[in-house]
């Protein structure tokens, strides 16, 4: 009985690695063949998507800016755009120990997984013109991330003002660094790429 | 085969028994879980009270079906009270009346809480999980099954970080700015990940950035074969350990940079673990170990 559960272990050792040693082996005919068996194993409750700033970093920061839209004497109000990042970032930058860096994460996903959508509409439509255009701006509001973004800042705009908005917008800010050959130079600047998204209706 | 195996089981994993070794890496684990559960609480109200305001991603969606259930139900009072009962388990298992349950019940609420909100962890809340999942297995019994079973999965936490370091360190391997050596100043561009004194200063320095990139990579490569060693072991340990509290308070990744640190004591011996318990032995004036006065204060 005790070598049999002794087995069973070293089965599911062998069993564990081997999957992570395929995965891990450059792409041949073997882990081809494996490859829906470790990437589903990679997904699961073990997951063994170590990437560590792998295999590169970085090479964009996403921020988004918002502002909410309200009704006043049958004319619409505006707020300034804001920056929901920045005092998190800044507090993270002070205290490296606070619940900001959950902050910071949460917003950045948030509009980075909508600029991916964003971008694998336009490829799907590849537009020439204002018609198509408008309808690849109509499928992306249907999307689940583009809803979820209004209610993010659906919920931002309440924080800040106490009431729910009728109307909401955002713009999405990718922010690419200064070449790492050009850093000391003092012309070189970041690439900074601002993207509007249209105005959107909320539920209210 | 099989008798290879066995010797293998009877010679190496019966021998010794790493007890203070189990018990300070479980101390350190449920420690750093419990210290990232509460920072993440400081804004539950943002990141925990409805998972419609969850954006949710496929490229970060790694832990599913099992891990659902707080996602599917989406009720704000199970939501907060998974919560607490998380943290209540995480006290418990930092003390010795840990048990298979509370630890089941800890790896559990721990894929669940991950899972409701999974854009929002680091690296380390996988790590954290898989770790809860192993320390599942271990016990403080003194029985012949008991410390084969511990050992065995000890060996299994050792292969798994060795296995961390191998595919991170493959993967860069691929990439461009790593072997080029300057992907350490692009990581230290992102502000998240920075702080604006260190990007203004020794991010720009060729030498820092040059050195901590290939430095980085040729960690990450050797770590798997170097940390069997015995005469290496501590080296790699210590410069790992500065690597990972850097990643800690420096890029602010704190849950990863602590629990990757913890993941090392699994490579202590237990004679290095019971020094480390028993703190009090190391304070000493004098060459004298320190003794509590009837008063309190240390004389």
């Amino acid at each position: 009985m005790k070598k049999l559960f002794l087995y069973i272990i070293f089965i599911i050792g062998l069993f564990q690695f081997s999957l992570q040693f395929l995965k891990l082996l450059p792409i041949n005919p073997l882990t081809q063949y494996y490859q829906p068996v470790t990437e589903q194993y990679g997904l699961s409750f073990m997951p063994q998507n170590w990437r560590l700033f792998a295999p590169e970093p970085p090479k964009m920061v996403h921020r988004f800016l918002y502002r909410c839209g309200y009704q006043e004497n049958n004319e619409k109000v505006y707020s300034y755009w804001e920056d929901p990042v920045e005092p998190a970032i800044h507090n993270h930058h002070r205290n490296r120990v606070s619940g900001d860096q959950y902050l910071v994460r949460y917003y950045k996903d948030a509009i980075r997984v909508l600029n991916n959508t964003h971008s694998k509409i336009i490829e799907q439509y590849n537009c020439k013109n204002r018609e198509c255009a408008s309808r690849a701006s109509h499928e992306l509001q249907t999307t689940t991330q583009y809803k979820t973004m209004v209610r993010i800042i659906e919920r931002l705009c309440f924080q800040k003002f106490g009431e729910e908005p009728p109307l909401v917008q955002f713009r999405a800010i990718n922010i690419t660094p200064v070449p790492f050959s050009k850093r000391n130079s003092p012309q070189a600047k970041r690439k900074v790429e601002v993207n509007t998204y249209p105005i959107s209706k909320t539920k209210v | 085969m099989l008798t290879k195996i066995d010797k293998v089981f009877q010679e190496k994993l019966n021998h010794n028994h790493f007890l203070d070794t189990i018990e300070l890496f479980q101390k350190g684990l449920f420690l750093v879980a419990f210290l990232e559960i509460v920072l993440r609480c400081q804004n539950i109200e943002v990141l925990y009270s409805d998972y419609n305001l969850i954006l949710q991603n496929s490229e970060v969606e790694f832990l599913r079906g099992l891990f659902s259930t707080l996602a599917s139900l989406n009720n704000k009072l199970i939501t907060y009270s998974s919560l607490v009962l998380y943290g209540l388990t995480l006290v418990i298992n930092f003390t010795k009346y840990r048990n298979f349950l509370t630890k089941l019940l800890s790896w559990y609420l721990c894929g669940s809480i991950n899972y409701f909100n999974s854009s929002i962890g680091d690296g380390g809340s996988g790590v954290m999980l898989i770790l809860m999942f192993y320390s599942i297995f271990l016990s403080n019994g003194q029985k012949e099954w008991q410390r084969v079973l511990n050992n065995t999965v000890l060996f299994l936490i050792k292969t798994q970080v060795c296995f961390i370091y191998l595919n991170a360190g493959l993967l860069k391997v691929t990439g461009e700015l790593w072997t080029k050596g300057v992907a350490t100043y692009y990581t230290l561009q992102v502000d998240q990940f920075s702080h604006p004194f260190i990007q203004e200063t020794i991010a720009k320095n060729a030498v820092f950035v040059t050195l901590s990139s290939l430095g980085t990579l040729a960690f990450q490569l050797t770590f798997p074969l170097m940390v069997w060693n015995k005469k290496t072991r501590n080296l790699f340990i210590f410069i790992g350990s500065l690597i990972h509290l850097q990643i800690a308070f420096v890029m602010g990744l704190t849950t990863f940079g602590l629990i990757m640190s913890v993941s090392y004591i699994v490579f202590y011996d237990n004679t290095k673990s019971q020094e480390i318990l028993k703190v009090k032995n190391h304070l000493k004036w004098n060459g004298q170990p320190l003794k509590m006065s009837p008063l309190g204060s240390y004389s």
